[in-house]
């Protein structure tokens, strides 16, 4: 079986976006991209997305920019594997992207049924919900940032029940992020 | 100078309570993973320990009140709620509300009510006096003005292991507010994360 899990940004308050989409809040330290890089170079996950976040993220990751600001997070997030949700099929621009559209349900479960990666959900609050309610997700990773938005996007929203957890793991980063790692407990 | 020192606790999600302003949500799960977890009563009792002033809105007074006084004479509770019951029936309360009176603090008379036009005036001017810290549990209304008035030093955040999906939101969509990292705290046998934050102060 294959392991399914959620990586967040997170503010104190919940939200993974603030008004307007807005993701600036969060501090992208040099102790936090280390921590990506070193995920990232075991190669050891298929990374998942949801239509609006692969949309930002491809339209960072492959540019010069991105190289040259964070050039092993790059490396790593162009090279990974990766899968995008949608409801349509479309040609995904960047390099090993896999589109994967209609029960995404069903295909997840099946695709973890089958060998191979584990695989990993970044952003994508819609995806999350989705999975969260058929208790597809096994394990949580939330960057918590020591702020508190006044609005924005709650990165669980209209789950169909509480969701009681096993806290497994967590780690300081000098910025002040938390990184707080949780098992569902109905699993 | 005091500090004040607000002590919650939260949903991973960031609710203070689940929908019909149920605070039991908060626990109900622990008790199934962890249930021998302590943290909350022990984390409390420690924070009244250094504090001689309990800071409430009117709603938290009224419930704490309804339930605490007696705890210390129950022998069905633990030791530490027992104590937690001793802090709260020997400290001085100080309670925001336009509409509670003196009779209505019984049987805690060493309650002192603070009329909500007076109270940025009135906490401003504790602070100012030497003494331990001033405590505010629970309170969000009470804690969420004072935070966007400059009146909060030190938030101590309990992140429970649950996720609420809903409920009454901890920050009540002030301005957006930044926090310091002071530490964080674990327990064995408990799925609580103690994050404690220094407010920063805005610059005037």
């Amino acid at each position: 079986m294959r392991k399914l899990t959620a990586y967040n940004f997170l503010a104190l308050n919940g939200f993974f976006k603030g008004p307007n989409e807005d993701t600036s809040w969060h501090t992208h330290g040099a102790e936090e991209a280390r921590y990506s890089e070193e995920a990232l170079a075991q190669d050891a996950s298929i990374l998942l997305f949801g239509r609006k976040t692969y949309e930002m993220m491809v339209s960072f990751w492959p540019t010069p920019q991105a190289k040259e600001l964070f050039p092993e997070v790059a490396a790593g997030m162009n090279k990974a594997e990766k899968f995008v949700f949608s409801k349509s099929p479309f040609e995904p621009e960047w390099e090993n992207t896999q589109v994967i559209s209609g029960d995404i349900v069903e295909k997840i479960r099946e695709i973890k049924k089958s060998p191979g990666k584990d695989m990993t959900i970044l952003g994508s609050g819609t995806i999350i919900n989705l999975f969260t309610d058929h208790g597809l997700i096994d394990e949580y990773q939330f960057m918590i940032d020591p702020v508190a938005l006044p609005d924005g996007t709650p990165i669980f929203k209209n789950i169909k029940q509480k969701v009681a957890l096993r806290l497994t793991g967590s780690k300081v980063f000098n910025s002040g992020v938390v990184l707080l790692n949780y098992q569902p407990i109905n699993k | 100078m005091r500090k004040v020192i607000v002590c919650n606790i939260m949903s991973l999600d960031g609710y203070y309570e689940g929908p019909g302003k149920n605070v039991m949500v908060l626990f109900d799960y622990r008790w199934d993973a962890y249930p021998t977890d302590e943290s909350f009563d022990a984390y409390n009792a420690e924070r009244l320990r250094a504090a001689d002033t309990l800071l409430l809105g009117r709603v938290s007074y009224e419930g704490f009140k309804g339930f605490w006084p007696s705890v210390a004479d129950d022998p069905k509770a633990t030791p530490i709620q027992r104590e937690i019951s001793r802090l709260n029936n020997a400290i001085d309360k100080v309670v925001i509300s336009d509409s509670l009176t003196s009779e209505e603090t019984d049987p805690w008379h060493n309650t002192r009510i603070i009329r909500r036009a007076d109270a940025h005036e009135q906490i401003a001017e504790l602070k100012r006096q030497s003494g331990k810290e001033i405590l505010v549990f629970g309170s969000h209304t009470l804690w969420n003005d004072l935070l966007a008035n400059d009146l909060v030093d030190e938030l101590h955040l309990m992140i429970g292991p649950v996720v609420l999906g809903a409920g009454t939101p901890l920050f009540d969509g002030r301005p957006p507010i930044s926090l310091r990292l002071i530490d964080t705290r674990t327990w064995d046998g408990s799925g609580n994360v103690l994050v404690r934050y220094e407010v920063s102060r805005q610059k005037t």
